[in-house]
């Protein structure tokens, strides 16, 4: 316990000082390439302790940020080579170890800052047509409010949390996004997202983005849908390319 | 699976916030940072009242995330309130205080006070600390747009309300204390593009610049406090802060124009109508931030436009709005030395040596002002201005040290002596003959920035110098009710109504707390929830 303290405070005292220094930015970063060389020497070692995706098993999650900035480069690469507390040290050729902190930091990056493959032209039109993402989604003023809105997700999520999103939309839910359907006791019906929800009170989206904001006396019954309302199957309905150039689509919206 | 049913209740809640709904806030909304346009801090809400408000019971608390001395106050629309933090907002229900979205800039290069938020149309807008205005669609907080409208290498942050006109957004600059260039500007509601942009300090060579010394591509004078706003002449009125360096004017002799002023601006093309300077020449950091309130009253037997305007240096102004000429001015507090008074044309008539000296010079008021940025409440029911006042002197010292922008410097400092705390009052005045009505002195540090809120009911909402939320009787002063908050309070109330039920909130250091009449809690039966 002692020596996972050790392990933690470092991060934390980083977190304190500063923002990432794009100054010290390492080439490798958020190149495709060298993250995919790093993947394997991540599968072949770390993930034992890490976990498979990052998601923490014995060592901690790389996946879920702990604090607002995430390590410099340098410092990440020093921690993967030197090890930190009862984490053993990789010691890799330099290069190795540069392209395992790439596969690191592609866990937690901001996707806009990761380069990806794909056509990201080709992505919207998907988006905007025949994969149906904007009947439920949001990008700037067009789209649905049935899913989350999207406008900012290549600043707020992560490469392989969009990837992943598409294709396992069970995986990891959004919260507020959960169905409900509501009787009150005056009889009344709504349909809608809760957005948040307590025994007392409840806070109902409908599904053109007007807020119902209930007590809890006032409703007869709830009946709420457990899994996503996304489609589970987009890795059967579109190609390997069109995932990835979804991917590459959604990865660029950050508004400026 | 079950399908879901069509939507039943049609009508939605909530409409797009209109420009015209935001000339008639406040009314069960609150809708500007100032809760109307005109600064008055007056809510026409009246289920609170002197009789009942001892009944106030607390309704919710909201601990704002990682939050260090909140200076923000909410907006409300149709039961939902907005609030900023840091380079973050949240979507409340105004009635439970829970989460309905929230987001957080994750790009911002800076972190600063932040003062709230702005809405028209479906979008909610704020700035972030690093000057960019962001646009969030209010319904879910998914971003619009974030464009930046200043640079903090130029020693500017940001941390004012925006104001939310017809179809422009008008947000200000922080900053004056450590070097820099004051301006406000308009920003296109719908694309964020600026539309005009008013210095207010002038170039070197253009005029007001001969007013200034080696220094004025440094001048100061921001715009860090919300402006309000006469939609009938559809004219801004906005405070300017001290010229730089704060406490030591050897290198700027004149009158700094135009730093520790009010300006009267045209809100379509961001140009000056007239400005009038309370403090030319300021060694005291006597910011104007404080609350111009538009009111329209009898002067001398005509209705007549004016302005008034409870300064930090110590006097009570009353300007005419259409042409900004002085009308009349009355000292706010007793412990005031560094001026004898006021002359016609509303120039102070300073006394000798109470400029800040190296060794320290005790001046009254102290560099907090005798007021400040907290909102001030008008009631013409009454003709009471009521103000948070401060009786203080400092020690006042100097540096003529060359100054340097971005180093902290500030040509000195000012603080109370230890055995002379100061001590905060509510006033409330006429302020057209000078008469104070009454007045309820505070315990307390001193430390505050607790503003006022009235109502049409005759209360007045404040925060008070020891972290209560008090109510007073605003036509006698007395007091009505009191809450410990647990913290100190540096942010002004605001009162709402949702579902027939007045709320009024403030914000400690720390969170928000919301209050209602006492009603007993009606037992909830277990949700019949199912999960499928």
């Amino acid at each position: 316990m002692g020596k996972l303290i050790g392990i933690l405070v470092p991060v934390l005292a980083l977190a304190q000082h500063g923002k990432d220094d794009e100054k010290a930015r390492h080439l490798f970063m958020g190149d495709a390439a060298r993250i995919e060389a790093g993947r394997k020497i991540y599968a072949g070692g770390c993930a034992g302790c890490h976990g498979p995706e990052g998601m923490g098993g014995r060592g901690p999650s790389l996946v879920e940020r702990g604090a607002w900035h995430p390590m410099s480069d340098e410092m990440l690469f020093k921690t993967i080579q030197n090890g930190v507390g009862i984490m053993p040290a990789a010691k890799l050729p330099e290069d190795r170890g540069w392209e395992l902190a790439a596969f690191v930091r592609s866990l937690t990056a901001p996707a806009i800052e990761m380069k990806a493959p794909g056509a990201a032209a080709a992505g919207a039109m998907l988006f905007w047509g025949r994969a149906g993402c904007s009947a439920c989604h949001r990008i700037g003023d067009k789209g649905g409010f049935t899913g989350p809105n999207l406008s900012n997700v290549g600043r707020s999520s992560t490469l392989p949390k969009l990837r992943r999103s598409i294709l396992e939309p069970d995986y990891e839910r959004t919260p507020g996004f959960e169905r409900a359907e509501v009787v009150l006791r005056d009889g009344a019906k709504l349909s809608g997202l809760v957005k948040d929800r307590t025994n007392y009170q409840l806070q109902l989206q409908l599904k053109d983005g007007t807020l119902r904001t209930l007590d809890m006396k006032q409703v007869e019954a709830l009946d709420l849908q457990s899994t996503s309302a996304m489609p589970g199957d987009y890795g059967a309905r579109l190609s390997r390319e069109e995932i990835t150039n979804l991917v590459s689509f959604l990865r660029q919206q950050s508004p400026q | 699976m079950k399908l879901f049913l069509p939507l039943v209740f049609a009508a939605a809640l909530q409409a797009q916030v209109s420009y015209e709904a935001l000339r008639q806030s406040p009314n069960e909304n609150w809708l500007t940072y100032a809760g109307d346009y005109q600064g008055r801090g007056l809510s026409p809400l009246v289920q609170i009242t002197p009789d009942n408000a001892r009944n106030l019971t607390p309704k919710w608390t909201f601990q704002v995330p990682g939050a260090k001395g909140l200076r923000a106050r909410p907006v409300v629309a149709e039961g939902v309130m907005y609030y900023t933090n840091t380079n973050a907002i949240y979507a409340l229900d105004a009635r439970s205080g829970r989460v309905i979205w929230q987001y957080n800039d994750t790009q911002s290069k800076k972190e600063a006070v932040n003062r709230g938020a702005a809405i028209l149309g479906n979008q909610v807008y704020f700035a972030t600390a690093d000057c960019h205005l962001v646009s969030l669609d209010r319904r879910t907080g998914g971003l619009a747009w974030r464009k930046q409208y200043g640079d903090i290498k130029d020693g500017v942050f940001c941390s004012a309300a925006p104001v939310a006109l017809r179809d422009k957004i008008i947000v200000g600059t922080a900053g004056g204390d450590e070097g820099m260039r004051g301006y406000l500007a308009a920003l296109d509601a719908v694309s964020g593009k600026e539309v005009w942009r008013t210095y207010t300090v002038p170039k070197r060579g253009e005029p007001g610049s001969e007013t200034w010394g080696d220094y004025i591509e440094y001048g100061g004078a921001a715009t860090w406090l919300s402006g309000t706003f006469d939609p009938e002449t559809n004219t801004l009125y906005w405070t300017t802060g001290n010229p730089w360096p704060d406490f030591y004017g050897g290198d700027r002799k004149g009158d700094n124009l135009y730093s520790c002023s009010l300006l009267a601006i045209d809100a379509d093309t961001g140009k000056m109508k007239w400005y009038f300077q309370f403090t030319p020449g300021d060694w005291h950091d006597w910011d104007a931030q404080s609350w111009p309130v538009l009111v329209e009253v009898n002067w001398e037997g005509k209705p007549r436009k004016v302005v008034f305007h409870a300064n930090r240096n110590g006097f009570l102004y009353v300007l005419d709005r259409e042409t900004g000429r002085y009308l009349r001015s009355q000292p706010l507090i007793q412990k005031l030395d560094w001026a004898k008074g006021i002359d016609a044309n509303g120039r102070p008539i300073p006394n000798p040596d109470k400029n800040p000296t190296p060794e320290g010079n005790r001046v009254c008021p102290g560099v907090r002002g005798a007021t400040n940025w907290m909102s001030q409440s008008w009631n013409a029911a009454t003709g009471l201005l009521s103000v948070v006042v401060l009786e203080q002197c400092d020690i006042y010292t100097s540096s003529s040290k060359k100054p340097e922008p971005g180093t902290n410097f500030a040509g000195g400092g000012a603080g109370p002596r230890p055995n002379e705390p100061g001590q905060f009052f509510v006033r409330s005045f006429d302020p057209l003959t000078g008469d104070l009505r009454w007045q309820y002195p505070m315990t307390g540090k001193a430390e505050m920035w607790a503003g006022l809120t009235g109502t049409a009911s005759g209360l007045l909402f404040s925060g008070d110098d020891d972290g209560h939320l008090i109510v007073l009787d605003s036509r006698t002063g007395k007091h009505l009710y009191h809450y410990q908050t647990g913290a100190q309070i540096y942010s002004s109330p605001i009162t709402y109504m949702v579902e027939g039920k007045q709320y009024v909130t403030i914000a400690n250091a720390n969170a928000l707390f919301t209050f209602s009449l006492f009603a007993p809690v009606e037992s909830v039966p277990v949700p019949p929830v199912k999960i499928h």
